[in-house]
């Protein structure tokens, strides 16, 4: 193995995570090699500096307030503790389906909603009561021909005249 | 008669409450210190940690005795952690400063002389800043190695990938901090 090889593998020997014939490789080139010999010194110490910021233990409070989320989590009923619904453990292409099917849906409903819709009617327009008042003058004086009415020709004289359009 | 992580896991799912208190007090004091060494927030480890916890507790039936306990729980932690560190950055609540604030409060012994502790604070300073500067599966790697003392195929359990990306993730961590210690003349000769 060359000094490369050996360097790479330094931080795994120094861990003991190699297997006994890599080590054993490595501790006898460590024998004759200055150069990774210092290296292995070097990463060693590097590990002992990082183990010297100290481990803090949990305060002490920590098992107490704990504990009394947990009764809380424990006393809610059952079901409920991590989710109100269950969720779907199903496959996922069936929610995709699930939800294109709706889509398609609603698009066919919106789309037939638009060309089914009811023809717009003409609102039913009351007869003016003067054309009331004409038919109900003839039906009395039992006249047939409405021109013969003598409001039409009062009607007709002033559009004559052009005194109304 | 020891009773395994396993077992308790099986008791806390049918929820004997016993059970979980016992895991509390197996894993507490590693759980807290691999959110702070991760986080350096004292107070934020503490929720973490104590959110990981209940995760576990609601979780329970969704543990399968296949797995390894001791990696499960790190991976929830570290989960936590992370979505912490997103979180952080997206609203900078921690400055360095106020992380230096909290080396200094938490390293200091009433047993060492002031010059040691100086020492030690400067140092915990030099070796926080180096940690920080990695990238954050190096950083996870690191300190579930050095600190957690956790073999090579628990943290590949944790970060989800092989041991061999460990292992370079463990070398090129521990080569950086090296580097930064060297930079900052720190004299290893010493030592």
């Amino acid at each position: 193995m060359n000094c490369n090889k050996i360097k790479s593998q330094l931080s795994s020997y120094i861990d003991g995570e190699l297997s006994e014939k890599e080590s054993f490789f490595i501790r006898e080139h460590l024998l004759i090699c200055q150069d990774c010999h210092q290296e292995e010194e070097i990463l060693r110490k590097t590990s002992h500096l990082v183990k010297r910021w100290e481990n803090i233990p949990a305060p002490d409070s920590f098992h107490q307030v704990l504990l009394a989320k947990a009764d809380k989590i424990s006393h809610q009923p059952q079901g409920s503790t991590i989710h109100a619904v269950r969720p779907f453990t199903g496959p996922r292409w069936v929610i995709k389906v699930a939800f294109y099917g709706v889509a398609v849906l609603l698009l066919f409903l919106l789309i037939y909603s638009f060309t089914t819709s009811p023809q717009r009617e003409t609102p039913s327009v009351e007869p003016h009561p003067i054309y009331a008042n004409m038919r109900n003058n003839m039906q009395e004086k039992n006249i047939q021909n409405p021109e013969d009415l003598p409001i039409y020709t009062t009607m007709a004289k002033i559009k004559v005249l052009g005194i109304w359009e | 008669m020891i009773i395994s992580d396993e077992e308790l896991m099986e008791r806390c799912n049918k929820g004997d409450m016993a059970a979980f208190e016992l895991i509390v007090l197996r894993y507490k004091d590693a759980v807290f210190n691999f959110a702070y060494h991760f986080l350096i927030d004292y107070h934020r480890a503490q929720d973490i940690s104590q959110e990981a916890f209940l995760r576990v507790l609601k979780n329970a039936g969704k543990y399968k005795s296949r797995d390894y306990f001791k990696t499960w729980l790190y991976r929830i932690v570290t989960n936590l952690c992370k979505n912490e560190l997103r979180d952080r950055k997206r609203h900078k609540t921690l400055s360095l400063e106020d992380s230096i604030l909290e080396i200094e409060k938490f390293s200091f012994s009433s047993y060492d002389s002031p010059e040691e502790n100086y020492e030690k604070r400067e140092m915990t300073k030099l070796v926080k800043d180096a940690i920080k500067s990695l990238p954050e599966d190096q950083q996870i790697a690191i300190v579930l190695r050095e600190y957690e003392d956790l073999n090579y195929e628990e943290i590949a359990l944790v970060l989800n990938c092989s041991m061999s990306a460990v292992k370079s993730k463990i070398h090129r961590a521990r080569q950086c901090i090296k580097r930064i210690l060297l930079n900052k003349e720190v004299f290893y000769s010493d030592l």
